[in-house]
């Protein structure tokens, strides 16, 4: 039985006494080497799954646990050796190259005022060159491109050495080469033992790259499972108001989502 | 082989300090301090002044008027602008990190005229001396610089999408009701020395005295210390708050450390001779144009330059109008504002 990374254990989230709940009890497992995609339409609460993982933000009530630890216990540079975030976005505001941001990624590994070391160098160049952003080392980042950006997000995260990987829509921005790269590179990831969870905006993307999903609607779990069992029309639907259309990925073999528009319904065809 | 191994490295500056740029800060900083040490109202000029170190050094008498002149009029002044600009510029790099705001600067942020509200306060109350060992001006000085950053913070925090601008205008607004409380409390004050004294407002550096040096020699060193030891957790925190969390930094505590710090290097600074604006904007951007964004490089070249930067600014406010002075933070406001508004336009499509 492989080692549980991340447990969530009916979690329930709100940012204040008297506002809405984001999460209504959350019950989730990640294990090592799994893809888990986070699926959902707009402020389901994707994100703030992501946010609890991480201790950001910390259960109203239930419990998350890392490693079998709640994560409030562990201090953060534990915690960050274990799990690395690659948010949304990043404010920029002052001239790091994309090299320097990199590197920033072995900080949980240094100590005090902490300069890198030969292995942290070469821990990020690994890792850029596998997000494929070697080449933009020299390049300040607030001159990049948004998807080049996301990359030297990811690369960062990477160069953490982390075994648990957040990924908060990682396909986002990103052209159609390099969205069938970060699916490529998180089943690899998986099967080195790298447990990912990761919110995904394209549900096809999603099926590609997961092992599992979780749909999540409303601050709640909707379904849960192999992309086939998760992504049906009567269960997307339900959850996006839109009717679509699944089918099967000529390639990969597995679901393939297609928006059938707000026709009456009755059009929805399953072939899967 | 692959193409990998022959790649360029991946970050262009190893380690803390690059040797070159170590020699030239020390040689920046000691041409200044000569300058600062050989004009003056009187005419001794750089050659008197080393040919009085060269007496001094080998052994052979020195002239006691030079002396006077030049360890008791001169130095304790080029000490106190080497201070100052080291605090200022330092404490700049901190405000850009913290806000992840180029066009931060303790004036910009308004840190500089709470500050000189503080001292202006404390001076007016009286209260000159020490309380429980503490200077009282300088601390008064340290406490409303903070109110000032954390004010201008919050609001930074509650309007993310006009972040770098609001930044300024609230600190512009603060400076500004600072002033005013400055205004009110010198004109309403009984002492006719308070009364005339505008100084706060504009720098001066004719208001230091040896005895004021300790106290600010002592804080502006435990200030930059403090900000170095936590200048790579500046580096992370300048990524964004979940981004510094993600990566081991626990932010709210180190970015209440850090603004604490940098309120204390700007309080001590204005406390002893009043707003010095834009150091902290000048120096910090053309050290981090040499030398990239790390601010374990930023931090420690920025204080070099910074103290050199006014020290040189004090001899131009001496020199250029002599025998009459102008006030410091005329010279370097007069550097900065077109620099600031370079930025801001340079800026303006990503702000």
């Amino acid at each position: 039985m492989r080692e549980p990374v991340l447990v969530f254990d009916e979690v329930r989230f709100r940012y204040g006494p008297r506002m809405p709940w984001v999460l209504d009890g959350v019950s989730l497992d990640v294990r090592e080497g799994e893809a888990l995609g986070l699926v959902g339409p707009n402020a389901a609460g994707k994100t703030t799954v992501l946010r609890l993982a991480t201790g950001f933000v910390r259960p109203t009530a239930g419990t998350v646990r890392l490693f079998g630890r709640p994560v409030a216990e562990w201090s953060r540079r534990e915690a960050a050796r274990r799990v690395a975030l690659v948010p949304q976005e990043v404010p920029i505001g002052l001239p790091f190259r994309a090299g320097e941001v990199v590197l920033m990624g072995r900080a949980p590994h240094l100590s005090g005022l902490g300069f890198e070391g030969e292995a942290d160098i070469a821990a990020a160049a690994a890792a850029m060159a596998r997000a494929g952003v070697r080449h933009l080392a020299d390049r300040p980042v607030d001159a990049l491109s948004g998807g080049e950006r996301r990359r030297v997000l990811l690369a960062r995260a990477l160069a953490q050495g982390a075994r648990l990987l957040l990924l908060d829509e990682p396909a986002s921005h990103l052209d159609l080469g390099h969205q069938h790269a970060v699916v490529d590179l998180v089943r690899d990831l998986a099967a080195e033992g790298v447990a990912v969870v990761a919110v995904w905006h394209d549900l096809t993307l999603a099926a590609a790259a997961s092992d599992r999903l979780a749909l999540l609607s409303g601050g709640r779990i909707a379904a849960v499972g192999s992309p086939e069992a998760v992504l049906t029309p009567e269960i997307v639907s339900a959850a996006y108001g839109c009717e679509v259309l699944v089918d099967r990925h000529p390639l990969t073999g597995r679901p393939r989502v297609t928006i059938a528009g707000a026709t009456n319904g009755r059009d929805t065809v399953r072939r899967a | 082989m692959t193409v990998l191994d022959r790649a360029a490295p991946i970050v262009r500056h190893r380690g803390p300090l690059p040797l070159p740029a170590v020699g030239l800060a020390a040689a920046v900083c000691l041409v200044a301090a000569l300058l600062g040490l050989g004009y003056g109202a009187s005419d001794l000029g750089p050659m008197d002044v080393l040919g009085l170190a060269w007496r001094a050094a080998t052994g052979r008498p020195v002239d006691a008027t030079t002396a006077a002149i030049v360890l008791e009029l001169r130095l304790p002044r080029v000490v106190a602008a080497m201070l100052v600009g080291a605090a200022l510029a330092a404490s700049g790099a901190v405000f850009q990190g913290l806000l992840r705001n180029p066009l931060a600067d303790p004036y910009v942020v308004g840190v500089s005229s709470g500050a000189a509200a503080g001292a202006v306060l404390a001076i007016c109350l009286g209260a000159t001396g020490r309380v429980l060992g503490l200077p009282v001006v300088p601390a008064s000085a340290f406490a409303g610089g903070l109110a000032a950053i954390l004010v201008v913070d919050r609001i930074a925090q509650a309007a993310p999408a006009s972040r770098a601008l609001g930044t300024v205008l609230a600190g512009v607004v603060l400076s500004s009701l600072a002033s005013a409380v400055i205004m009110l409390l010198i004109t309403a004050s009984p002492d006719p020395f308070v009364r005339g004294s505008l100084v706060w407002l504009m720098g001066d550096f004719g208001m230091v005295t040896p005895d004021g040096l300790p106290v600010l020699a002592f804080a502006v060193a435990l200030g930059l210390a403090g900000v170095y030891a936590a200048s790579r957790t500046l580096n992370l925190l300048a990524l964004g708050d979940e981004a510094a969390h993600a990566l081991g930094v626990e932010p709210g505590p180190a970015r209440r450390r850090l603004f604490v710090l940098a309120s204390l290097l700007t309080g001590v600074a204005v406390a002893a001779v009043g707003v010095v604006s834009f150091v902290g904007l000048i120096v910090p951007h053309a050290v981090r144009f040499v030398l990239g964004a790390d601010h374990r490089r930023l931090v420690p070249f920025s204080a070099a330059f910074g103290g050199a930067f006014v020290v040189l600014a004090d001899l131009v406010a001496r020199v250029v109008a002599a025998p009459a002075e102008l006030p410091i933070g005329a010279v370097t406001a007069l550097c900065g504002a077109p620099f600031f508004l370079w930025l801001l336009v340079r800026r303006l499509p990503h702000a």
